[in-house]
């Protein structure tokens, strides 16, 4: 027996974090100067893998803006954190890839060569067609380099209008080893990057009535670091618990109100869905929500919209019948019947229940947006991307979502 | 931990093949224990604490039933005083925070010449308390799994008193808590039958 343990617990494998590579950003981009709007626009686009070296195959989507970019890939839901820009005529980029349902990490190197597009992009110009990233991807520890090659096939910017990845936990959990703990002001500014255009963020109250971002009623170590932090949320003051706790990453576990001001500070997301998680949370949620679209005005963001999730029919009724219920759009994760009563913006069922045609084309048609949450399998991912009628899906891997909602042929 | 399995299955190994105790007298022993106790952590405990280890004091009461054979099985409680710390809170308020954690354990333990090496499997309630300025005061609760494991050696005085000196050892994987105690015991032989 004592021989089993001992032999099962060194078969465990250790899970790695996306940054544990052997890779030195800043020397590796040393001189070089980052790229203008307009090229980066052009650099972003979907796709063809000519070459993928063992980590993407068909196609991809480049997500570039300013100086960092992502690759999101279909084949093995792959997510690659990139960074680079000009050095002379040509394109460098280096960064890391990662499988996002798996356990491989490496580390990708590209460059757009004068010839293959890079004199086009210095000069603020589209290369079009003639975009090919060139270069290579190895292991974690720099070893087994492969080549990596891909071609730009079509533009990017206009593939995503109108519909919604909504990255849940602000863009992914702690399970998915992104470095960044989930909920936190640190993920809403990772989750343009993995894919997302709106987020959704889970609020809990502390025992002195703050509405603070976080998922669970307790606090175990799957979230927090800290021993003395144990046991329920609300059994601690917001003071207690920023003295004495950090998240898995090291961060504070943020406020509501820094939560919803760093969404507005990531022009890339245009919605943020407030799952309240009590009851006793709402008025205060509420409150906050309000004061977060006037400072959204007042920063030109009257783009960006702030919904409250109505999970349960006691929070519906509570939601109902508050004061600030007309300030505040609301998503309702109830029926059909319960979206029509709390006026809701936008009706989300459980993506269990179906793709549910018949009801969300009724949604629609009373100008409601329809969601579904949360849509992890792959495979129903494709059905619900191809076949559904959804204006948005909430995953915890907004990498694969887009990937597939991006690079998918036929409809637009 | 596994270095504590390694040492539970040879010190196993050797109390099976060395003595027997067998007198044909049942016996329901209990004991208690007391002392230092050293505790290792995973991570750092709060922010601004400083170092993985932590000094605190632990007891321990255990009731063994013993058998006409090596092996004795009973119950293990008691408190262990893990963790104590004051960090900075805002305001330049000083937060105060411990960890105690009571442990009800199945226990299993067999014992020779004095000897006794046993292993407790079962749960820990921990209690956090934190409190800010010395006023206001928050209590958070969590039941852990966890094993204790310890050595003793006892001296028996009389046919039902014996003191002696143990060193045991508390583990809570999940919350990355180990603990080492060197004790002094005191054993009582409450029922022979």
């Amino acid at each position: 027996m004592a021989v089993a343990v001992l032999l099962c617990s060194s078969c465990v494998q250790q899970l790695v974090d996306i940054d544990d590579v052997a890779l030195d950003l800043a020397s590796e981009l040393r001189g070089v100067q980052r790229l203008d709007t307009a090229a980066f626009a052009h650099l972003s686009g979907v796709y063809r893998v000519e070459d993928g070296g063992g980590v993407a195959a068909d196609s991809v989507a480049l997500l570039w803006s300013g100086d960092e970019g992502s690759v999101l890939g279909e084949a093995n839901a792959l997510w690659c954190s990139l960074r680079g820009g000009l050095l002379g005529d040509t394109v460098k980029i280096v960064g890391t890839w990662r499988f996002t349902q798996g356990t491989n990490i490496g580390i990708m190197r590209l460059t757009v060569l004068p010839d293959e597009g890079g004199t086009a992009l210095a000069r603020g110009s589209n290369p079009g067609k003639d975009l090919v990233l060139r270069g290579t991807v190895s292991d974690a520890s720099g070893g087994s380099v492969r080549p990596f090659v891909m071609r730009r096939r079509t533009n990017l910017r206009a593939r995503l209008r109108g519909f919604w990845v909504i990255g849940h936990r602000g863009g992914a959990r702690n399970s998915d080893r992104l470095g960044v703990s989930e909920n936190t002001v640190e993920m809403i500014q990772l989750a343009p990057r993995l894919g997302c255009n709106a987020v959704e963020i889970d609020v809990v109250r502390t025992r002195d009535g703050v509405p603070i971002v976080f998922h669970d009623e307790r606090f175990t170590p799957r979230t927090v670091q800290g021993a003395y932090i144990l046991g329920l949320v609300e059994n601690y003051t917001a003071q207690q618990i920023r003295a004495a706790a950090r998240l898995v990453h090291g961060e504070r576990i943020p406020t509501l109100h820094e939560v919803l001001d760093a969404t507005m500070e990531q022009r890339r997301l245009g919605l943020v869905w407030v799952d309240v998680k009590q009851r006793a949370v709402l008025d205060s949620v509420l409150h906050a929500m309000v004061g977060a679209q006037q400072r959204a005005r007042l920063k030109g963001r009257n783009d960006l919209r702030f919904l409250v999730g109505l999970p349960t029919a006691e929070i519906a009724r509570s939601y109902m019948e508050h004061p600030l219920r007309s300030q505040v759009e609301a998503i309702c994760e109830l029926s059909t019947r319960w979206a029509r009563d709390v006026e809701a913006e936008v009706w989300a069922p459980r993506w269990t229940a179906g793709l549910q045609l018949d009801e969300v084309q009724a949604m629609q048609r009373e100008q409601r947006l329809c969601f579904t949450w949360t849509l992890d399998d792959p495979v129903f991912m494709n059905e619900f991307v191809t076949d559904g009628e959804f204006d948005g899906i909430l995953t915890n891997y907004p990498t694969l979502l887009a990937a597939k909602y991006y690079t998918r042929r036929g409809r637009q | 931990m596994r270095l504590m399995m390694c040492v539970l299955v040879l010190a196993t190994s050797w109390c099976c093949t060395s003595a027997q105790d067998s007198t044909g007298i049942y016996r329901l022993r209990l004991s208690v224990s007391g002392g230092y106790q050293r505790s290792y952590f995973r991570e750092q405990r709060a922010p601004g604490v400083e170092g993985l280890q932590s000094n605190g004091s632990s007891f321990l009461a255990r009731g063994l039933w013993h058998p006409n054979h090596l092996l004795s099985v009973g119950l293990v409680s008691g408190l262990v005083t893990l963790a104590r710390d004051e960090v900075a809170g805002e305001g330049r308020q000083t937060v105060s925070l411990s960890l105690t954690g009571i442990p009800v354990h199945l226990a299993f333990a067999m014992q020779t010449r004095g000897f006794q090496i046993g292993a407790g499997v079962g749960g820990y309630q921990l209690v956090s308390s934190t409190s800010v300025g010395g006023l206001d005061k928050s209590i958070g609760t969590q039941f852990e799994l966890g094993v204790h494991a310890w050595l003793a050696y006892t001296l028996m005085l009389t046919e039902r008193l014996g003191i002696g000196a143990e060193v045991s050892t508390h583990t809570l994987s999940y919350r990355g808590i180990t603990s080492i105690a060197p004790h002094l015991r005191v054993e009582y032989v409450l029922v022979t039958y």
